[in-house]
């Protein structure tokens, strides 16, 4: 199974790289760090927690656009050669996983390159090894819940696609938002539970110069445990639903 | 012979329309069976939900154990992947040793007069190429059921022949073929049963298989 696993993820991974549909997430990625480091120094947590919240967005547009990577029919010649379509739903969730491994990784990288350019100007103090680890596991979690958000609504679970997109890109924004929405409205709480822990998670880190190690664990639980649960509720609609 | 497959009152019905009726009819192992009938009659829905890709409306279907399918879809779709990229994806999924994955497409490419296609990106291939695709994807290992729906579909009339070559050669090996077409020469080279979807399922005769291409 986990060979499978392996081998469906290699070959969704070639099926996207030679769409292209990476390269304008790609770019809006760069301009996001471009954008986040231009003014220098900033605070280590605040801005690693700030990129992940757009790392978030942007794997939500990476799900997306993945709904249309494999065509129905050569799903079904997947699912049958296999003999499992839990297989195949695991692998595109997988694949989704190890994409946001690879976009946290870019995000890490960039700053991580202007700071040593810069003489370790870029931020306000020594960046240490376990800041590199704790932004990066509270990032790729960011990215993992965006992807998983983002590819939900697959035209098999929910047919106009025009709904689709609005609700997941509502879903997005409220999950962004959510505290202040609170704030605003105190009855919205009763719809809010239901998006992505985005800003609780960022609450976590308000006002914090370090990482706190039950906070990073904390917000990484959140945000990965939320995806695996849209996860298996996506994957037992689209088993459900079939074709 | 034991079945392998049994359908027991099957219907399934795409709101308003009723594609299938109370169907019934068992398909014992190695056997080759042809569905026949005109346009939108439910050929290949029938062929998905033998294979548990679509759901039926009522009845049931029952199987031995979990079969391997392979399956020739009416329409193979267009691809970023090269031919030869995609059909070795397929055969690591169907865990045939690489080495060997590259000597089989190679082969089949040949048998299907395609080798010179295998490195095109499928999304410049032409419908008859993509069907051919479809084919090798099929054939690279040995299914214990070939699904086959309208796999002559723009091919050409050499390769045509190859296929039907390769599908008897399968039979031989006790492989069962369900197959949805058109083509009474298709029909009278595989199937060893042939059956009417009109309003129900019907045993078709030699003259219902004739009149099929009308």
């Amino acid at each position: 199974m986990r060979r499978t696993i392996r081998q469906l993820t290699l070959y969704q991974f070639e099926q996207y790289v030679k769409t292209n549909k990476y390269v304008m997430p790609f770019i809006a990625l760069l301009v996001v760090q471009f954008g986040l480091y231009m003014m220098i120094p900033v605070d280590v947590v605040s801005s690693f927690i700030i990129s992940g919240v757009f790392i978030f967005l942007i794997m939500v547009w990476i799900g997306v656009t993945s709904w249309e990577l494999e065509d129905q029919v050569s799903e079904q010649v997947i699912i049958l050669r296999i003999r499992s379509e839990k297989i195949y739903y695991v692998s595109t969730v997988v694949f989704l996983g190890l994409l946001s491994i690879y976009v946290s990784i870019l995000a890490l990288i960039f700053p991580l390159i202007q700071n040593v350019l810069n003489n370790n100007q870029v931020f306000i103090r020594q960046l240490q090894s376990d800041d590199i680890i704790c932004a990066f596991l509270l990032i790729s979690a960011y990215g993992f819940a965006g992807g998983i958000l983002g590819s939900f609504f697959h035209p098999r679970i929910m047919r106009d696609r025009k709904t689709a997109l609005t609700l997941t890109l509502l879903i997005a924004i409220l999950s962004v938002t959510k505290l202040s929405v609170k704030q605003t409205l105190p009855s919205a709480a009763l719809v809010t539970w239901v998006v992505p822990p985005v800003s609780e998670a960022v609450e976590l880190f308000q006002k914090e110069s370090y990482f706190v190690l039950w906070k990073v664990v904390a917000g990484y639980v959140m945000m990965v445990g939320y995806a695996g649960i849209l996860a298996f509720v996506k994957i037992k609609l689209l088993i459900r639903n079939k074709f | 012979m034991d079945d392998l497959i049994r359908i027991e009152n099957l219907t399934k019905i795409y709101m308003p329309k009723v594609v299938l009726n109370n169907i019934s009819c068992s398909i014992p192992k190695g056997q080759s069976v042809a569905f026949v009938g005109h346009n939108g009659c439910g050929k290949s829905t029938l062929l998905k939900i033998i294979a548990g890709l679509v759901k039926p409306t009522s009845g049931k279907i029952e199987c031995g154990k979990k079969l391997l399918f392979h399956y020739v879809p009416e329409h193979f779709p267009k691809m970023q992947l090269t031919a030869e990229r995609y059909l070795r994806w397929m055969g690591r999924l169907d865990g045939i040793a690489e080495q060997e994955i590259g000597e089989k497409c190679r082969r089949l490419a040949a048998d299907f007069f395609m080798t010179d296609m295998l490195n095109i990106p499928m999304k410049n291939l032409s419908k008859g190429t993509l069907q051919k695709i479809g084919v090798i994807q099929a054939l690279l290992a040995e299914p214990q059921v070939l699904l086959l729906d309208e796999p002559l579909d723009g091919q050409d009339t050499d390769s045509q022949q190859v296929f039907i070559e390769k599908v008897n050669q399968l039979k031989a090996k006790e492989a069962t073929i369900l197959m949805s077409c058109h083509e009474p020469e298709l029909i009278r080279q595989i199937a060893d049963k042939v059956y009417r979807l009109e309003n129900g399922l019907y045993e078709a005769d030699d003259q219902a298989v004739n009149a099929v291409s009308i």
